[in-house]
């Protein structure tokens, strides 16, 4: 067994470890991007197509594909301040029905209520999980608000959600399971 | 020039050293390999993406075992800081992607196959933005996100000499990196004093004796005068008090101090002729205009 700090420090000088290092975040970012999240993404703009949608992505690159395939602006850290603005208020005002971020709305950052959040990559902290729910579960109403986690099966992203949800955070919400 | 996350240095704590990665002639001779390599990745990649360009010269270290990530990425840095990137496209991007999406966000949402419930294909929907904005998608597509950093387009390489230009550059990066966190600095110049001297002079570094003083900034009128700045933040008052010290030493020399508010009762009593201006949490340029002006005028009578 190696820890990964063992891996990381080796990987200067062991062509094994750097092989090992290179083949996790290949995997990773197989996982992060995968190309079937796209297609389960329009399943799901499809079924709230009234609804506005937050989509939360693992990455910056995730997030420029889901931008560029259904051509909804993204939130990303280059956005300078007016192009923020802009989408903020156009996602507010519902000339945008749907944005896509990476972590620039985890914290501190005023974002109109969204009806529907849909999580396709991030880590498992709560510290990233608390205020992507937070987004969605606004009172306003009687309005049911939907978080959805999409993981690629039989993979460590199946593990990360897992223990997002066992976090406080997730306490008193509903969880159900589909395919 | 690079910064401190590609900084690489060995410490020995038993002797009190710091070590930056230095590659040498012996143990590193296959280096100047590697050097016309990422020279060449460079010269022939006018057009080229940023991304690509680094994604080609890591691909060049894959096999090699004594080779940090960091030092790679050092090599990418420093290959960049001789190249120059279009920029006509970046400052279009941001503009571009708010007329794109405002035209689909009638349309959202895009499906992969139009049904009889939802008529928006997302290749109709692309071919009418291209019609709207009368140019073609390819085009719109690949200058949507044009400002990303690693979509920068290389627009021409200056490059170094040769392969060990490179590789010398890169020694004197790594030093250079390692005293971004020096705080203070002694010189032992043993065999070569003439020459540390017409250094230090150069770098408008006064020396008297055992005192030295580095200035943070070296204002140079027109006319060739010039006039030494330090900042002064939040110090103790120890080191303070031997700010003072130093600068008594060369209370003849031009010298401007950018005092913090929370410091500026430490040097109340600042000798010499060094005139100073106080800050709060940025150090604005009129005052520091308005203080060069009188010290330029001053030194003219």
């Amino acid at each position: 067994m190696f820890s990964w700090e063992d891996v990381c420090s080796a990987s200067a000088v062991s062509q094994d470890s750097r092989r090992a290092l290179r083949s996790y975040h290949a995997k990773r970012a197989i996982e992060d991007r995968a190309e079937e999240k796209l297609k389960t993404l329009e399943d799901l703009f499809r079924l709230h197509f009234c609804d506005r949608c937050i989509v939360f992505a693992g990455s910056n690159a995730m997030a420029r594909d889901v931008s560029l395939r259904f051509l909804i602006p993204c939130l990303l850290n280059h956005c300078g301040k007016k192009e923020r603005l802009e989408i903020l208020e156009g996602f507010a005002a519902g000339d945008y029905p749907a944005i896509v971020a990476n972590q620039v709305l985890d914290e501190g950052e005023d974002v109109p209520a969204a009806k529907v959040a849909i999580v396709i990559g991030g880590m498992s902290s709560s510290r990233q999980a608390r205020p992507r729910l937070g987004r969605v579960l606004r009172r306003s109403g009687n309005a049911r608000a939907v978080l959805y986690e999409m993981v690629c099966a039989g993979t460590n992203e199946e593990q990360r959600s897992r223990q997002r949800r066992r976090h406080a955070t997730f306490k008193g919400t509903k969880h159900r399971r589909s395919l | 020039m690079l910064t401190k996350e590609h900084a690489i240095a060995e410490y020995d704590f038993q002797r009190q050293r710091i070590l930056p990665d230095r590659l040498t002639s012996v143990p590193h001779a296959h280096y100047l390999s590697f050097a016309e390599k990422m020279l060449d990745v460079y010269r022939m990649g006018t057009g080229r993406r940023r991304g690509d360009l680094h994604r080609d010269i890591h691909r060049d270290f894959v096999d090699e075992v004594d080779c940090p990530l960091r030092r790679i990425e050092a090599f990418c840095k420093l290959l960049d800081d001789q190249s120059q990137y279009a920029d006509a496209g970046r400052r279009a991007a941001p503009k571009l992607r708010q007329q794109v999406f405002r035209i689909a966000a009638r349309h959202h949402p895009l499906v992969s196959q139009a049904d009889r419930l939802f008529d928006n294909a997302v290749e109709d929907v692309r071919e009418l933005i291209a019609k709207d904005l009368q140019r073609d998608w390819i085009d719109i597509r690949s200058e949507l996100f044009a400002d990303i950093i690693e979509n920068h387009q290389l627009e021409s390489f200056d490059g170094y000499p040769n392969p060990s230009a490179l590789l010398s550059r890169y020694n004197v990066a790594q030093v250079q990196a390692t005293l971004f966190r020096a705080v203070s600095m002694v010189i032992d110049a043993t065999t070569d004093f003439k020459r540390s001297l017409r250094a230090a002079r150069l770098a408008k570094v006064l020396y008297s004796g055992q005192k030295t003083f580095i200035p943070d900034f070296v204002f140079r009128h027109n006319d060739g005068r010039v006039v030494l700045m330090e900042i002064i933040g939040f110090w103790t008052p120890e080191y303070n008090a031997a700010r003072l010290e130093t600068l008594a030493v060369f209370r003849e020399a031009p010298i401007l101090l950018a005092i913090h508010e929370s410091t500026s009762h430490h040097f109340e009593l600042s000798p010499g002729t060094a005139r100073s201006v106080t800050y709060k949490s940025a150090l604005l340029v009129k005052p520091i205009l308005q203080a060069l002006a009188t010290l330029f005028s001053g030194e003219a009578k």
